[in-house]
């Protein structure tokens, strides 16, 4: 054995690495692969609860704890199954009243961006928006990721009309203005433009319900 | 021996080796993450555990790992053990999975990771390597979190998430930007080699 | 949205606007290192290209390919890396039977390749921006491009600051970062100027 020619050692040697990196991949693959399993009926749970509290802040609704989310969203919230990007129809316990909450997606500086816009129609016949919720978004942390900030989405809460943006802080009370983020601006730009294309297929849609009627 | 070889390595590297104003290694993340705290200490954890598995497992293996495919084992077992952080994650706090997106991923590139698995895992017993593991981390995440500190607070006038600053303080965009990372990283290393390691070291320039 | 891009801003914004060492700040540690020399420099930033561009495009066919089919998504930083890294292994080889002068004048860097952030977060942004197969060969070619064009910049500017008087404590890694700072600056004037919608 410790007299192997060159030629059977350098093949052992072979043989022996393409064995050691194999098991070693097929051990720690499988390791990951297990623990993948372990936990993704958690991921999809986690899931599911994200999107069930994005429909309400989208909705305009206060906070629910986790507990309380499957049950609400079973009683309260419509899915269109056929529509092209998905769409839920929100119902107010208080009046029953439908609040329709749409996904859309737009380019922000790094990525998508992907937002759940709920739109409702006020006494006065006029969609307004009723908030929104950041399902998704790439942008830089500390300044376009921003738009995750309580502050952001509640400013929307009763603004339609098509968006301008004005300085962060300005909070002004005219509904077509909204407050944008210092040092972010592609990515408020990119939420206003996904805002308004949303406000204005809201506007055609009930221009044709009023021909309609 | 044992005891006081590592003694020395923890000391080390959390001063005059320190990863990251010494031995110049894991700046990538150390400028990306630092705008705020949370991800900071999110990153800083994951990576001690990281850094810390990958040196123990490629310690008890060092015998066995063949020298063409070295570093592709590393970068396989730093890999597994990334993934692992990011599972978990995902699964126990999606909110700040959403926030660290691929910064995650790229711990498996973090040159210290693959700095201490070639310099101290491939030549020591695990109990050393675990040792030099995490005291590099630990070293690496009080500069990280001191930058961190600093970077938040007058890039958006927060501590941890929560506003500190009196109304009608003006946020320095810039620390929350790229330049604002690097000019921070900078600074704090003067500072350190300034008034600590060049002091130390008898005034001996060092560059 | 990614389907509306043209591979021409891809490859701008992957240059100038989001230049993935000067925006992103991947890729760091080869960049403080091998950023005295420019002969040096180009060499290594010329091998990033292509390693980069190559595998940004490997990836994609293997995630789209293989991966997202068999639902092993989750892996994709193991294959990722691997293939970084078995790539990286097949360019040294080709280099040393090449152009043994190159391969001396390269010496460690070349394997550094694999671990580059940059190289292996170019792949990841991809997938996250979910990139088609020609926005993924632009943006890990443009990658590389800004990558390369920071370092030579670097390089180009510490060869003049040979002679300049750096304060004590700022010596080498210290002043390269101040450096990098004041060109990061620079570089966020780029923003805004493509439209990226």
């Amino acid at each position: 054995m410790s007299s192997d020619s060159p030629a059977r050692k350098k093949l052992k040697e072979r043989a022996w690495t393409i064995f050691f990196t194999l098991a070693i991949t097929l051990v720690f693959g499988a390791t990951v692969s297990a623990l993948h399993v372990a936990t993704q009926e958690r991921v999809a749970q986690n899931e599911k609860l994200f999107l069930q509290r994005a429909l309400r802040q989208a909705a305009g609704l206060p906070k629910l704890p986790d507990a309380g989310l499957p049950e609400w969203f079973a009683n309260s919230v419509t899915v269109d199954a056929g529509a092209l990007r998905p769409r839920y129809t929100v119902r107010l316990e208080e009046d029953g009243k439908p609040v329709l909450v749409v996904e859309r997606s737009g380019a922000g500086l790094w990525g998508t961006i992907r937002l759940a816009v709920g739109i409702a129609a006020d006494d006065d016949g006029i969609s307004k928006l009723t908030g929104i919720a950041v399902l998704e978004q790439g942008e830089t942390p500390g300044l376009g990721a921003r738009i995750d900030e309580p502050w952001y989405a509640e400013q929307m809460r009763g603004k339609h009309g098509t968006l301008k943006r004005m300085p962060e802080g300005t909070r002004s009370e005219r509904p077509d203005e909204i407050d944008g983020i210092t040092g972010a601006t592609i990515t408020a730009v990119a939420v206003q433009e996904i805002l308004n294309r949303v406000l204005a297929e809201q506007d055609s849609a009930d221009a044709e319900q009023r021909r309609a009627d | 021996m044992a005891r006081s070889r590592s003694a020395k390595i923890f000391r080390e590297n959390m001063g005059t080796n320190n990863p990251v104003f010494v031995q110049v290694l894991g700046i990538c993340s150390t400028l990306a993450v630092t705008n705020v705290l949370k991800n900071t200490v999110v990153m800083c954890l994951g990576l001690v555990f990281a850094v810390s598995m990958t040196s123990v497992t490629i310690s008890a293996l060092r015998k066995g790992i063949p020298s063409q495919v070295r570093m592709i084992v590393e970068l396989l077992v730093a890999a597994c053990y990334v993934i692992m952080i990011d599972i978990g994650i995902k699964a126990y706090a999606p909110d700040i999975s959403k926030q660290l997106g691929p910064y995650v991923g790229l711990i498996i590139t973090n040159c210290i990771l693959m700095g201490r698995a070639e310099a101290c895992a491939l030549t020591s017993p695990p109990w050393i390597a675990f040792v030099d593991g995490i005291s590099s981390t630990l070293g690496y995440s009080y500069v990280l979190m001191t930058i961190a500190v600093v970077r938040e607070l007058l890039g958006s006038g927060t501590f941890w998430g929560i506003s500190v600053m009196p109304p009608g303080w003006v946020n320095w965009s810039i620390m929350v930007m790229a330049p604002g990372g690097f000019f921070m990283l900078a600074i704090f290393m003067w500072i350190i080699k300034k008034f600590w390691l060049i002091p130390a070291q008898g005034g001996a320039t060092n560059a | 949205m990614p389907d509306t891009l043209s591979w021409f801003t891809v490859l701008f914004a992957a240059v100038f606007t989001n230049n993935i060492l000067l925006t992103n700040y991947l890729g760091m540690c080869s960049f403080l290192g091998a950023s005295r020399e420019l002969k040096t420099a180009t060499g290594l930033g010329s091998a990033v290209i292509f390693v980069m561009t190559t595998t940004s495009v490997l990836n994609w066919v293997v995630y789209y390919g293989i991966l997202k089919k068999l639902g092993l998504e989750h892996l994709r930083f193991i294959v990722f890396i691997v293939i970084i890294a078995a790539f990286t292994q097949i360019v040294e080889m080709i280099i040393d039977r090449v152009s043994a002068r190159l391969y001396a004048a390269l010496g460690i860097f070349l394997p550094l390749i694999a671990v580059n952030c940059a190289v292996m977060g170019a792949s990841l942004f991809m997938i996250i921006r979910e990139y088609t197969f020609i926005q993924s060969l632009a943006y890990g070619f443009g990658s590389g491009v800004g990558w390369t064009l920071a370092i030579m910049a670097m390089a180009g500017i510490r060869e003049k600051m040979v002679r300049a008087r750096v304060p004590q404590g700022l010596e080498g890694a210290g002043i390269a970062l101040i450096i990098a700072g004041i060109m990061a600056l620079a570089f966020t004037g780029f923003n805004g100027m493509m439209n990226i919608s």
